[in-house]
């Protein structure tokens, strides 16, 4: 049990950014009890996203590494251990749910405290399996997209298909343990090939829907005309293709895993303008995605301007100019795709134009503000504290957009988010680009990324 | 004498409070070898990055072509240079000969004949992806992408770490040809003595951040060698060498 610990308590100090956002949230949970009024709903949910929820978001493929055996080969039991503690955090969310289920029943009327402590270790349990293969099979990619949709499906089914899958929450829970216990297996028998170490998407040798330059094959191949210093700085091919997969994943992965949650739950969805809590807190997540995709992926970029700052005409400011013309191709990307998915959610669910261009607002400028922070902190080189800062940050921004969509009395109030989000990036593209002219590419050095030998 | 190809004046380089470089001055000239010995952390690949002008220095100066380093802006003044780092820049998903097309495509001129005959003699598989490649074939392919546009300064850090003993030889066969014409400049760091000794016309060794010895190769092994305090230059140490005394025992000796 200490290993399964140990190694449990390694993936935090392996993300060490999750490290100190996990310590926050803990530290926020706790005082979600000790408030005068308890448990105060606000700090505990926030509190939970920061200690459980960004540490299972990112735990299937953190663990996959150690699962598959590469990098942790002279570690005896390891891979057991990895699926083991993996096993101990989804028994984790789970219990937190507890909080949850316990807090939310009034809104819940489909299920009990413990029918939903069950589906959540359920669902993440699911959550966490596919996504051992998510990244390099195309089963668990199949499988990542298909379970929200199938959760959604069932949940706007009218009456029977939803309570007859909720009011079996012991037999889904068993075909979780079952998925478990394969795992478990799985790790007592030696891997048939190489694994990977973690590669990054799109990025695997494996059998599947890849093709060999990591795209996947099903989009139609638009990036061959790739930009030479975009393929640089992104470390990726460069193109219109991989642009919008990525976005693409992070604007739908949210809001169809919320929906579908939503919807299984009973929430009643069905007339937006009565519930713009609900229409608000899809939205929002949308956009908390992107914030993500910005400041975790795009947030490299700083680091890797040195390869082209050698090779390409102009100083440091010129680089700067360089970065931030590849950045307008991907905001061109999210504009349209935000307004793709706006058109049919407006035709489809009724939901006021206002909200809609809010949505399509709010998706360019969290994406410049987030992606500007991104930069000023990396290209800044500051402690994973300020890291850790800046994403606890974006998502109280999320929450507090929430929060004012729940005002019933001023639903108003959230328009001022995009003349907020206006002024913070333009002071934060200030403070990013100062950076940047001086930046130090001794210290910001480009990440290592892990090889897979051949 | 020949043209300066990289001056440097008292340099001082920090990271928060840790001193790395302390008031390095010294000067290369065009036609040098210039092999870098130092011990882990004595600051090497700083040394090489600031040259480059990765970093600004916080004290001194580094001119690279007779421009500012850091500064520098003038894209053909840059094509004049080729830089091996000590963890490649590679992209996982490419080819050997797509990473090396898409790396031609910032040049103007860029030897396709060299490239695909080093690829050859080296063995460098280049229709494999990247990411599919050892660490020493990885190491040979970023080799080839700092030398197809033929630069006059080549700066390598640690280039042989990874290579198996032959294609380190072909390796340093390489270089030695490259500057057998005097017009191109070469500055590499290296933990393996024997092979300084080979190409190296001069010799550089970092200890504590200050650059302790900058003498050419022969003179190293047939002299007194001061031993000089970065700052100012006054004589820190002096050691005797004996014509018998190897380069590795000259390093020891300075480390003891």
């Amino acid at each position: 049990m200490i290993r399964v610990l140990a190694t449990f308590l390694y993936y935090f100090r392996w993300q060490r950014t999750m490290a100190w956002t996990t310590g926050i949230g803990i530290a926020v949970l706790i005082l979600g009890f000790i408030l005068p009024e308890r448990p105060s709903f606000f700090p505990i949910m926030f509190g939970s996203v920061l200690a459980v929820g960004f540490p299972i978001v990112f735990a299937g493929i953190a663990f996959r590494e150690m699962i598959s055996n590469r990098r942790f080969v002279m570690v005896p039991e390891i891979r057991l251990f990895a699926a083991l503690s993996l096993l101990l955090l989804a028994l984790t969310g789970s219990g937190i749910s507890l909080i949850f289920a316990n807090y939310l029943q009034p809104d819940i009327p489909l299920v009990d405290p413990a029918s939903f402590v069950v589906l959540t270790f359920s669902v993440l349990s699911a959550y966490l399996l596919i996504s051992q293969w998510m990244v390099t099979h195309t089963l668990g990619l199949i499988g990542f997209a298909v379970l929200p949709l199938v959760g959604l499906r069932i949940g706007m089914s009218e009456g029977s298909l939803t309570t007859g899958v909720l009011s079996q929450p012991w037999l889904l829970a068993a075909l979780a343990l079952l998925g478990w216990a394969w795992l478990l297996v799985a790790t007592r028998t030696p891997s048939a090939s190489k694994p990977l170490a973690s590669p990054a998407w799109g990025q695997s040798g494996a059998p599947g829907l890849h093709n060999d330059h990591g795209t996947y094959q099903w989009l139609p191949q638009w990036g061959t005309a790739a930009s030479a210093s975009g393929t640089i700085m992104r470390a990726m091919r460069d193109g219109v293709q991989n642009r919008l997969a990525y976005i693409a994943m992070t604007l739908l992965a949210f809001p169809v895993a919320m929906w579908a949650v939503l919807f299984l739950l009973g929430v009643p969805l069905n007339d937006p303008s009565e519930r713009p809590f609900d229409v608000g807190f899809l939205l929002i997540w949308s956009l908390f995605g992107l914030a993500m995709y910005s400041s975790t992926v795009i947030r490299e970029w700083p680091a890797r301007l040195r390869y082209l700052w050698l090779r390409t005409a102009g100083n440091r400011n010129a680089s700067w100019q360089r970065m931030e013309r590849a950045l307008m191709a991907d905001m061109l990307a999210v504009f349209g795709l935000a307004v793709l998915i706006a058109v049919p959610f407006g035709l489809f669910a009724s939901i006021e134009l206002e909200y809609l261009g809010l949505y399509v607002a709010g998706s360019v400028m969290i994406s410049l503000f987030a992606t500007y922070t991104g930069f000023w902190t990396r290209a800044s080189n500051w402690h994973e504290l300020v890291n850790a800062l800046t994403i606890i940050f974006l998502v109280l921004l999320g929450f507090g957009s929430v929060a004012f969509i729940n005002n019933a009395d001023r639903p108003e109030m959230l328009y001022w988010l995009i003349p907020i989000l206006g002024v913070l990036t333009l002071i934060v593209r200030t403070l990013a680009r100062r950076r940047v002219a001086r930046i130090d590419w001794c210290a910001v050095r480009p990440a290592r990324r892990l090889r897979k030998a051949g | 004498m020949s043209e300066v190809i990289l001056h440097i004046e008292g340099l001082v380089k920090r990271f928060d409070s840790l001193t790395v470089l302390q008031g390095i001055s010294a000067d290369i000239y065009r036609g040098d070898v210039v092999g870098l010995l130092g011990l882990n952390g004595a600051g090497k690949t700083t040394l090489l990055e600031t040259a480059l002008g990765f970093a600004i220095p916080d004290e001194g100066s580094v001119e690279l072509f007779g421009h500012t380093a850091s500064a520098l802006a003038d894209e053909s003044v840059k094509h004049r240079i080729g830089f091996v780092p000590q963890q490649d820049e590679l992209l996982e998903t490419m080819t050997g000969s797509e990473f090396l097309r898409l790396i031609s495509k910032f040049y103007a001129r860029w030897n396709h004949d060299l490239i695909a005959r080093l690829a050859r003699e080296w063995d460098v598989p280049l229709g494999r992806p990247a990411r599919k490649l050892s660490v020493g074939q990885r190491q040979k392919l970023s080799i080839l992408a700092a030398l197809g546009h033929e630069p006059e300064l080549i700066i390598l850090d640690e280039p042989v770490a990874s290579l198996d003993p032959l294609a380190r030889r072909t390796f340093l066969q390489e270089l030695i040809d490259i500057v057998s014409d005097g017009e191109r400049t070469i500055l590499f760091s290296t933990h393996i003595v024997s092979d300084l000794e080979r190409i190296a016309n001069r010799v550089w060794i970092l200890k504590d951040g200050k650059l302790v010895i900058d003498e050419a190769l022969d003179n190293l092994k047939e002299s007194t060698i001061a031993i000089r305090q970065a700052a100012g230059g006054a004589l820190l140490a002096e050691i005797r060498t004996d014509p018998g005394l190897s380069l590795e025992e000259i390093f020891l000796e300075l480390h003891k």
